[in-house]
């Protein structure tokens, strides 16, 4: 890809940068990672020919003697400044890349030990010692992107005090050749008493194991609280730049720091396993590369229609928090609701919950995405998750409100039928126990003025009384009756439809089991076979019917049959229509057959699970 | 007579206990639930004052369906001695036929509506007290109005239909022979020729007749599976 000579220069220039201080240096290290990332090719190839220029020329007079440790050395500058523009646009990876390309420059520099001229041993030093702490901070910067918290501030202060500070506290108490270079370098220090001095020494080496061991442990403790997600990128990163640390422990017990005219073969295995850190850091990446591919995976595989609980499963699994919760917004309702299509209130941010809001592809408020807070520092991929499972999110959704809303409207004909029974019910109940038992004991005193009266004009008054009585309590019978027949309530549907089909003058085969169903259920196939029959009785001219009431699956199937002469209609404003309303307000259905002259059959199917 | 009224409608109770007092019928207690009268049957047990018959609403707390009959239940193995008398707001074979089920008599089943009868009810308290079984006319008319029966009782003469009706009630051939005033010989010759023209197994046992009656009906009706005690109202 050819690039404008503008953007080479640079992105030549970026590769040499040092961020100085914090703000300006990160608005420079903003600047040039939108350069290196928009020109990667061009940064990459300049990069790495100047870096690999600088690492030969570092270490020049070593290439005769130690050419094998020189090369492994160009290749630890290449691959750390290399990885390091790699991962420039890698989020969550952005803030060790930095370090990694400084990190490689310091390597190279490192080397000018082997020119034991002017002043390369001090350079030397100062460039090696500052590698590890330039190692060391980037880790700790990963993955917020900058120091957080005061354990790290202090490990960072700490580890700069021990190792360069310490070094060139060394310097000045020594003179080059204590610590092997040439005498005749460029050197500010002068020679000390040597016991002090050697318990000088003794401390520093006791100081940086300490501080190594620190770090491991502040590591450890990060990866510890780490998110899944995060410990997928954190894990390899974390063990690779501990070996890398523990080697430079141990070897600094050995020799100092790169001296002579020759590579000390110490350095070979130092140098091996500095590649383990980029490589850890080009690990991770690739496996954030993977997640994001999972998410995309795992949404792609989402049965249809999909629901909020399916998508919600797969970011659990995608992010590695099973905690995590999906609250789908309702417009019309002005709520939210959670996988199962409750209505709840989705939690506010805090220190142990992140709570993401997921918009529509218009913009409009969708869905709210709450998940460990620990997730924060890995937004890239929890974004990608979300932006993936918008639209998916936004079908669940509608499929949820047209479930909801059936699910209402159903509840609340069900809840009518339901209240409409039980006030049949009641009313039958204040009959009987009111009206009834009052007449009951009106007919009592009646009974005893009769058995009193004296004279026979009273007695005839009393006795036409009684009888009126008598036929109103008939009346007020049937009349509670038709509201609700207590022997349904008291035995159920078989023995309710014997009471009323044996008084019918035609004859009726009850094929009914002698279970009891749910009151609403038994209500409905009661009135379904009474109101038929009753229609049968006046239209129909039949002579049998037949009445079957059974279960088929978890419905009951009602039908009344009878060999009449057909032809029947349900109209508006019949009983048959309003018993078919009723039916299917409990999510049944109510059919009816009568062609002429063949009889008529209406069949009723009611949902037995409705309640 | 003795009679004790448990119903839970003290309006009714008491207008019953006035107009069985009008007639002499001595009232020892009244309750608005069974537990009461169980306990005033425990206490007159030994004194032998208990009652000769106790009266029960059929519908009584706690669930107001059959609280009569499960008391009536009780009475009977507890009290064999003290009839029963239950009465209902409404008529109902089931619960009739659940009542009167051993045919040991002393057992009867009335519609509330009889109390405008004064003559009929003491005549029911005292064939239930005489250890006689009472069935409500209401329940046998539903009976033999059924459709099912009808051919078969077509073949029976009016007369006859008469006598099947007060057998079914409970009477006794010279209770039969007094409401219908006929002799006692035509009464014993009417119920013969029901019996063999239904093809009824003839029992000398008036309670026993009953129940055969009864069953009969029910069963001619084709609704033989109603007889079976399963009306335990579960909800």
């Amino acid at each position: 890809m050819p690039a404008p000579n503008l953007s080479l220069g640079r992105a030549s220039t970026a590769t040499a940068g040092t961020p100085a201080s914090q703000a300006p240096g990160q608005r420079l290290a903003r600047s040039l990672t939108s350069a290196v990332t928009r020109h990667r090719l061009v940064s990459l190839v300049t990069a790495g020919l100047v870096t690999s220029l600088l690492a030969i020329a570092a270490q020049w007079p070593a290439w005769a003697g130690t050419p094998f440790p020189a090369t492994l050395n160009v290749l630890v500058v290449l691959t750390f400044v290399l990885t390091g523009l790699l991962l420039l646009d890698e989020d969550a990876l952005s803030s060790v890349s930095w370090a990694f390309v400084l990190g490689g420059l310091l390597w190279a520099v490192s080397w000018t030990a082997t020119w034991e001229h002017g002043p390369s041993a001090v350079i030397s030093s100062f460039a090696y010692t500052h590698f590890w702490v330039c190692l060391g901070w980037g880790v700790l910067r990963y993955p917020h992107g900058r120091l957080v918290g005061a354990v790290d501030h202090l490990m960072v202060a700490v580890g700069v005090a021990v190792i360069p500070v310490g070094n060139l506290v060394l310097i000045g108490l020594c003179r080059p050749e204590t610590l092997g270079y040439r005498p005749d370098v460029w050197w500010y220090g002068s020679a000390i008493d040597p016991g002090v001095f050697e318990v000088v020494v003794n401390v520093l080496d006791g100081l940086t194991l300490a501080v190594v061991v620190a770090f491991g442990l502040v590591i450890g403790r990060r990866h510890r609280r780490a998110s899944a997600l995060e410990r997928r990128t954190l894990g390899p990163v974390s063990l690779g730049l501990l070996a890398a640390f523990v080697m430079a422990a141990v070897v600094n017990l050995f020799v100092y720091y790169p001296q002579g005219g020759a590579i000390d073969p110490i350095f070979i295995p130092m140098a091996a396993t500095l590649f383990a850190i980029p490589a850890s850091f080009a690990t991770a990446a690739a496996r954030r590369h993977l997640a994001r591919g999972r998410i995309a995976q795992l949404l792609s595989t989402l049965s249809t229609p999909p629901t909020a609980r399916a998508v919600r499963e797969v970011l659990r699994a995608a992010l590695g928090d099973e905690s995590a919760q999906i609250y789908l917004w309702v417009p019309e309702r002005g709520v939210h609701i959670d996988s199962d299509g409750r209505p709840a209130i989705p939690p506010a941010t805090d220190d142990t919950l992140l709570t993401l809001p997921v918009r529509t592809t218009s913009g409009a408020p969708l869905a709210v995405l709450s998940a460990r807070s620990s997730l924060e520092r890995d937004r890239d991929l929890v974004d990608v998750a979300l932006n993936a499972s918008a639209i998916v999110l936004e079908n669940a959704r509608l499929h949820a409100m047209v479930a909801s809303q059936l699910d209402a409207v159903r509840t609340t004909r069900t809840q009518l039928i339901e209240v409409g029974l039980a006030e049949r019910r009641r009313i039958e109940r204040d009959l009987h126990d009111g009206a009834q038992q009052r007449l009951l004991a009106l007919a009592a005193r009646l009974g005893l003025a009769q058995a009193q009266a004296t004279d026979e004009a009273t007695a005839t008054a009393l006795a036409a009384a009684s009888a009126d009585l008598r036929a109103a309590l008939e009346e007020l019978r049937g009349l509670a009756r038709g509201i609700h027949p207590p022997i349904l309530r008291e035995r159920g549907l078989k023995a309710a439809l014997e009471d009323i089909t044996g008084p019918l003058p035609l004859v009726v085969d009850l094929r009914v089991p002698d279970q009891r169903f749910d009151t609403v259920l038994e209500t409905t196939a009661y009135y379904t076979v009474s109101e038929a029959l009753a229609n049968t009785v006046k239209h129909a001219e039949a002579t049998h019917a037949q009445v079957t009431v059974r279960m088929s699956g978890d419905r009951l199937l009602v039908q009344i049959a009878d060999d009449g002469k057909g032809g029947a209609v349900i109209s508006e404003s019949g009983g048959i229509a309003g018993l078919g309303e009723r039916v299917r307000a409990l999510g049944g259905e109510i059919m009816l057959s009568s062609p002429p002259h063949s009889g008529t059959r209406l069949t009723a199917v009611i949902p037995a699970t409705t309640h | 007579m003795r009679v004790a009224i448990a119903d839970d409608s003290t309006l009714f109770r008491e207008g019953l206990a006035l107009l069985l007092a009008s007639a002499g019928v001595e009232v020892t207690a009244q309750a608005s639930e069974p537990r009461g009268i169980l306990a005033h049957l425990k206490d007159t047990q030994l004194a032998d004052t208990q009652p000769d018959v106790v009266i029960l609403d059929m519908r009584m707390p706690p669930t107001f369906t059959d609280e009569g009959l499960v008391c009536a239940e009780l009475i009977r193995t507890q009290h064999p001695a003290v009839g029963v008398l239950v009465l209902s707001t409404y008529s109902d074979v089931h619960y009739a036929v659940r009542l009167l089920g051993d045919g040991r008599g002393g057992m009867g089943y009335l519609l509330k509506d009889r109390v405008t009868d004064l003559n009929g009810l003491l005549d029911g308290l005292r064939r239930i007290a005489d250890g006689r079984l009472v069935v409500d006319e209401d329940i046998i008319a539903g009976l033999l109005a059924h459709r099912r029966r009808a051919e078969a009782l077509d073949r029976l003469t009016e007369r006859e239909r008469a006598v099947l009706r007060e057998m079914a009630e409970g009477r006794s051939n010279a209770g039969i022979a007094g409401k219908l005033h006929l002799a006692s010989k035509t009464v014993e010759n009417h119920v013969a020729s029901v019996f063999s023209k239904l093809g009824m197994p003839a029992s000398g046992d008036d309670n026993r007749r009953v129940l055969a009656v009864l069953a009969w009906l029910r069963s001619a009706g084709g609704i033989a599976s109603a007889a079976a005690p399963g009306g335990s109202p579960g909800r």
